[in-house]
């Protein structure tokens, strides 16, 4: 029964949040193989998204069913202030299925995705937004630029040849290192990274003395909240691997995907290796170990992937 | 960089929503006076919902900028499976924000809204499904008896002027035990019960399954809807904690795309408030098994009567004081809460 008044009714003003949500999705299941450094990683990635990002933003992590030290982790950040919303979601939803929590309910007019891997460089979120609002019908910004699939981005070049203000070029506008840096963070060899930057190019884009590559991808962007909530629900059948379908949805609907022409986010996946920007060059391997021979690796993986479906796909 | 593979990119399925998502919201800013016991009655209404509700769901909690306190028991809540989803928000947005974020991040085909402090009774979904079945066209389904306060609750405006044989509007008036529980849970004065006890609420009957339902009702505190529909009323508008106004609008809007606001005619729902109605002990007393380290709950209301407290008790009663006194205790609740 109620015994006098909610005071709640008479408090007149109440938070308001901030026109942009950083949301970063996170899911480390445990803390060993391939998730090892998997906080540290975590933790490299908020505080450099807050680092000199340029503009305010409320942050927002979405855990997608971690484990409790994880979980622990983002709880102490929360409390310290530092994270703004924090959804906890007791079962691996998959990207989808984050992607429809995060997109629907996140409160920022503006969303930036990122995945917890990702290290941001200052001024990221400034250039991200500026290329937002300079160009016409963006679909999504990463802050960072790459050789994307050219299939994704075709109504983006197909736009700068026919809008007369916009000016269309195609070259080698991503150098090299920058290029290296990024392929070599996905576990490429170099001879795999150069083949692919010999065999590309980059389309790059300028419109109101604003210059962009064409492409985007879904492990990191900003984008407009209502052009995001066009797209769903996603499929979330899977905990991954099903949201190449973003990039082709927003291609298809003919927005912009754009990218910043230098770069302000990396991917350090699972490790820190790299981080610093020290990259180590590929060693060539001297001899095949035994381990790396397909009889004994095929065997060995099936394990590993048997083991993680025992604990973690109940 | 990448060192081996990810194993949750080897096709391991991810969890699918169930058909229905129940959300419930959370504000318990400081655990003093108001608030008292609003995180038992939480417990309460988390066990009530485990017990009573016999279908598969998924359980999301909203904390609307709760003390690290009652985080911290969510949590816990969360870790124990009690709780599916948890969203933790560091400052109040308010109820209608905080609507916004629920309703959007749901994607269960139904969803269940209600406030934490809402006592859920055996038989209250199917209750609702059955309503749902009998009436089509329904977007909001309350499984309380709701006294329309205002002309906006009613609703159902399209249903009202429709002339469908199978369906039947009559007036009633509401049995005086279900109108003695109202009161008593929301702390309804005197003068406004006896307005409830003589209200004519409509009642819509299916003639051909019988089934019964009260039209409109503002019940903002519990509700169930198709989240097709309950998505096109977004955004609510937002800027106030707790607001009447801001409340009302989803019925508006409701009625305004054609979508029938129906009630059950029998309460599957108690407004447990901010302490436990010594009347509703025993059927809570059922529940304390359900949520483990509960606290014993306490019917207690009144406390002991010194000099001191009768003295404050009198002073009170005295409009000028009390203005002030509430003056000062709500700014003491915006200084903590903030």
């Amino acid at each position: 029964m109620r015994i006098g008044q909610n005071p709640a009714k008479f408090v007149q003003t109440v938070a308001k949040p901030e026109r942009i949500t950083v949301a970063v999705l996170n899911y480390i299941p445990f803390l060993s193989g391939f998730y090892t450094e998997a906080l540290d990683v975590l933790e490299n990635c908020l505080a450099s998204a807050r680092q000199d990002a340029g503009l305010p933003f409320d942050l927002l992590v979405f855990d997608n069913g971690s484990c409790v030290e994880a979980q622990d982790w983002l709880l102490d950040e929360q409390r310290a202030g530092r994270i703004q919303y924090l959804m906890l979601s007791g079962k691996n939803l998959g990207k989808g299925g984050a992607w429809n929590q995060i997109f629907a309910g996140a409160p920022g007019e503006i969303i930036v995705y990122a995945d917890s891997d990702v290290l941001f460089s200052p001024g990221w979120l400034t250039r991200s937004v500026q290329l937002l609002e300079t160009f016409p019908n963006v679909g999504m910004v990463t802050a960072r630029p790459y050789r994307t699939n050219p299939e994704y981005y075709t109504q983006t070049a197909a736009w700068a040849l026919q809008d007369p203000q916009a000016k269309l070029e195609r070259g080698e506008f991503i150098p090299w290192p920058t290029f290296l840096e990024f392929d070599l963070s996905l576990g490429q060899s170099e001879a795999e990274i150069r083949e692919h930057y010999q065999k590309t190019d980059d389309v790059r884009l300028t419109y109101q003395g604003v210059s962009a590559l064409a492409g985007a991808s879904h492990w990191q962007f900003t984008a407009y909240k209502q052009v995001l909530q066009r797209f769903l629900p996603f499929d979330m059948d899977r905990p991954m691997g099903q949201v190449k379908q973003m990039d082709q949805r927003m291609n298809e609907a003919g927005l912009l995907r754009l990218m910043v022409t230098d770069p302000l986010a990396m991917n350090m996946s699972n490790t820190l290796r790299g981080v610093t920007g020290k990259q180590k060059n590929a060693v060539p391997q001297k001899s095949r170990r035994l381990i790396d021979l397909p009889l004994v690796k095929a065997p060995l993986l099936r394990l590993y992937d048997k083991i993680f479906r025992w604990y973690y796909d109940r | 960089m990448r060192k081996g593979q990810n194993p949750a990119k080897a096709g391991v399925k991810a969890y699918t929503p169930k058909k229905l998502g129940i959300a419930s919201l959370v504000s318990i800013p400081v655990m003093e006076s108001y608030f008292e016991h609003a995180l038992e009655i939480f417990r309460i209404h988390l066990a009530s919902i485990r017990q009573y509700t016999l279908e598969p769901f998924d359980l999301f909690v909203f904390d609307n900028g709760s003390s690290v306190e009652v985080k911290n028991e969510l949590v816990k809540l969360s870790g124990q499976g009690f709780i599916n989803t948890l969203i933790l928000s560091e400052h109040n947005l308010g109820k209608t924000a905080a609507l916004n974020h629920l309703l959007g991040a749901m994607h269960n085909e139904w969803i269940c809204f209600a406030d934490s402090d809402m006592l859920f009774r055996p038989g209250w979904l199917e209750a609702s499904w059955k309503i749902n079945e009998s009436f089509p066209g329904c977007g909001m389904v309350g499984a309380q008896v709701v006294f329309p306060d205002w002309e906006e609750d009613k609703g159902n405006s399209a249903f009202r002027e429709s002339h469908d044989a199978r369906f039947e509007i009559t007036q009633e008036k509401v049995q005086s035990r279900v109108v003695k529980e109202y009161v008593r849970g929301r702390g309804v004065p005197e003068k406004r019960a006896r307005f409830y006890r003589d209200m004519l609420l409509d009642k819509v009957t299916n003639v051909e399954t019988g089934v019964e339902a009260y039209m409109g009702g503002n019940s903002h505190q519990q509700f169930l809807g198709p989240r097709e529909i309950l998505i096109q009323l977004l955004p609510l508008p937002s800027g106030l904690q707790l607001s009447r106004e801001q409340d009302t609008y989803q019925d508006v809007r409701l009625d305004e795309l054609g979508y029938l606001h129906l009630t059950t005619t029998v309460p599957y729902l108690y407004h447990m408030g901010n302490a436990v109605d010594p009347e509703i002990v025993p059927e809570v007393n059922k529940l304390r098994r359900m949520v483990p380290a509960s606290a014993p709950v306490k019917s207690k209301v009144h406390r002991k009567a010194n000099l001191g407290w009768k003295l404050l008790v009198r002073l009170y009663r005295y409009l000028p004081t009390r203005r002030i006194l509430l003056r000062l205790y709500n700014n003491l609740y915006e200084i903590i809460s903030n």
